[in-house]
């Protein structure tokens, strides 16, 4: 499928149909803006290996049917197992603990307040996931606070419609010398096809600090395409750490520019995928100002047909003296079906400057089984010990804590199901 | 009748790729005895090891070997190893990021599982690897590490000799367990051994020198040649083969 075959007439008269807010003005420009540019196709190079046709698919149906059925909503282990400040997106509505905020931090309705001009319609999942937008949130953590408890960000699908996509945007502005860690989980449930295209813009004040851990882990029928985009100011600190265990298809996109001096970013990624998944994820680290600096490790593990695709892009302006830059990625293949395509990738305009990159696609290493199988192992433990001391090396970078190990048991879940005999 | 032996070789065949290695091995190992496998580069001692171990790579192409009367090459890796079998690695495998006390509390309860005792737990297994590394002069600090990551050469060996000395194994075949050891590192592998000599529990050294064999007195030792084994006898055939080299045994196999 292709973009002409999304009825772009059906998105207008949704677009319109969507009640005025405080949104209106930057909903339409939106919506106009992707009338012109409409999906990303395969013939878009940041989407050459990724189809997004199942998702134009669920998006127009949804449009279609705008009648929901009743909804249920399922449970969600991570509730019940993280402590956190949890505001919740189920089924695209949200709902946040308002008197039980930790003390520096605010939530605002973009629908019902002036600040709707901070959305960001840069890309055309933007401009779509703006269009759509009934309401938006807007977190903010209050100068020189740091946050103890963290702040969870759950997006959770229950639907059983026959389809329904999901658009939802959060904003979060970390003001100067704040502190935070967020978990953001998106999860998902229900027989229905979905799908869910999530845009999260984080704005980090000099020398503000954010450590940030997203998992994704839906069902295994529903698609899910995300976007971070990321300020990061003088002396600030990003750290963002990425678990892709789900979906049938899985794509996301992290932006981040680091805009001043000493800024630092480090974004790692772990991805596990089987059957027939496609997980991408793309990375671009705009180097404005330096010194500034960005690490990178995303590995991967595959099995089955499934299909991943990393590609990082650190670009480095000119000017931006005294930048350090590194990306690495690593995959390893449990089957000879699986397939990655991974292109690390510098551009750099300024002299002085530090930076590495590198990739490696490779197999289990048999001399490794074999001696774990002659100790007593089975095949499936021998695979799932090597299996996880792979992932162990991203895994490990969340410091101890809930969020540790809720994400370690969600990872091994889904190695136990890589390593499995039938496979 | 013979006496029952645990385990019983015969005329074993294998071969890797288009390259035979073993021409016909027979040898039969009863519990309590030592028995020393010598020969030459290349005659076949660390294959016949691989093996009976398991390894997929070498296809066996005659012959059998039974482990207490059981078809072993029947049996996956992981099965041979839970019915008593251990094989101390030449080249001991690292596998960074896999624990060290992970695998010897799997493989211990790996084994124990199939015999249908309890599992250990976690305080009644490092009481068990602590008392086990005193034994080999080991820091406890290697609990923490990486499978052989990073381990010296010595290192490597004793961490052998203590996945043995824990998983107390029917039979273990020792593969050039005294190569690059130092002669301190040499007599700790040793005395390690010498614990677990028994009277239910055989041991075979498999070894290019006379030199381990000063400290681990075998019963039996036997020269592999070609593929096959061209000698047996006692303990002095070692001795005699440490003054006379091998040549002399070569013209025997191939005259």
């Amino acid at each position: 499928m292709t973009t002409h075959e999304f009825d772009q007439a059906v998105f207008q008269k949704c677009v319109a149909s969507i009640p005025d807010s405080a949104l209106s003005a930057v909903r339409h420009a939106a919506a106009a803006e992707f009338g012109q540019s409409g999906f990303p196709t395969t013939r878009h190079e940041d989407w050459r290996y990724t189809n997004l046709a199942p998702a134009i698919a669920i998006q127009q149906k949804s449009l279609l049917e705008r009648e929901r059925g009743d909804r249920q909503l399922n449970p969600v282990d991570v509730i019940d197992i993280v402590e956190a400040c949890w505001i919740r997106f189920d089924d695209g509505e949200f709902s946040f603990p308002l008197n039980d905020l930790p003390p520096g931090v605010t939530i605002n309705r973009l629908a019902d307040s002036e600040q709707a001009s901070v959305i960001d319609v840069k890309n055309s999942l933007s401009q779509i996931n703006a269009a759509l937008l009934r309401d938006a949130l807007h977190v903010t953590i209050a100068a020189g606070v740091t946050i103890d408890r963290p702040i969870g960000l759950l997006f959770a699908e229950h639907s059983e419609s026959p389809a329904l996509a999901n658009h939802a945007r959060v904003i979060i502005s970390v003001e100067k010398d704040a502190s935070v860690q967020i978990l953001e989980a998106q999860l998902s449930s229900g027989g229905g096809d979905v799908y869910i295209n999530t845009v999260t813009q984080l704005l980090l004040a000099n020398n503000a600090n954010v450590n940030y851990v997203r998992l994704q882990d839906c069902a295994d029928h529903h698609v899910q395409t995300n976007r971070l985009i990321a300020n990061i100011g003088s002396r600030a600190k990003l750290t963002h750490l990425a678990f892709d265990l789900g979906a049938q298809l899985a794509r996301n996109d992290v932006e981040v520019a680091l805009n001043d001096s000493d800024a630092s970013v480090t974004l790692n990624g772990l991805y596990l995928a089987d059957g027939a998944q496609h997980i991408d994820n793309h990375t671009r680290v705009d180097h404005a100002a330096g010194p500034s600096f960005s690490e990178e490790l995303y590995r991967g593990i595959l099995n089955g047909k499934s299909r991943c695709v990393f590609n990082g892009k650190a670009v480095v302006h000119e000017g931006a003296d005294g930048t350090d830059a590194a990306q690495a990625n690593h995959n390893l293949l449990l089957s000879d079906d699986a397939e990655v395509d991974t292109k690390p990738e510098l551009e750099i305009y300024a002299d002085d400057v530090k930076c590495s990159h590198g990739a490696t696609v490779g197999q289990l290493d048999a001399n490794a089984l074999f001696y774990l199988r002659t100790r007593g192992l089975d095949e499936e433990t021998a695979k799932h010990a090597i299996t996880k001391a792979f992932a162990a090396e991203i895994v490990e970078t969340i410091a101890p804590s809930q969020i540790h190990d809720y994400i370690q048991s969600r990872v091994d879940a889904k190695l136990d199901q890589l390593t499995a005999k039938n496979q | 009748m013979p006496r029952n032996h645990m385990l019983e070789i015969n005329n074993l065949h294998a071969r890797i790729g288009d390259a035979t290695i073993l021409n016909g091995v027979t040898l039969s190992i009863g519990a309590g005895e030592v028995h020393a496998i010598m020969g030459p580069n290349g005659s076949g001692k660390s294959t016949l090891a691989q093996v009976i171990a398991g390894h997929s790579d070498y296809e066996v192409v005659d012959g059998s070997v039974s482990f207490f009367g059981e078809d072993m090459l029947q049996l996956e890796p992981e099965e041979r190893a839970q019915r008593g079998f251990f094989l101390g690695f030449q080249y001991p495998v690292e596998i960074a990021g896999v624990n060290n006390a992970y695998l010897l509390k799997a493989a211990l309860n790996a084994k124990r599982s199939y015999l249908g005792e309890t599992e250990v737990d976690a305080f009644e297994f490092l009481k068990l690897a602590k008392e086990k590394m005193k034994l080999l002069d080991m820091d406890p600090s290697f609990l923490n590490r990486g499978v052989n990551e990073g381990f010296s050469g010595g290192e490597k060996k004793r961490n052998e000799i203590l996945q043995m000395a824990v998983l107390e194994p029917n039979l273990a075949f020792l593969d050039e367990t005294d190569s690059g050891l130092d002669i301190d590192a040499l007599k700790s592998v040793a005395n390690g051994v010498n614990a677990l000599r028994s009277k239910e529990r055989a041991i075979v050294l498999v070894t290019h020198y006379q030199r381990l064999l000063d400290y681990i007195k075998p019963d039996f030792v036997h020269v592999l040649s070609n593929g096959k084994i061209v000698r047996s006898g006692d303990y002095m055939l070692a001795e005699e083969l440490e003054n006379k080299g091998y040549d002399w045994l070569r013209e025997v196999s191939t005259g």
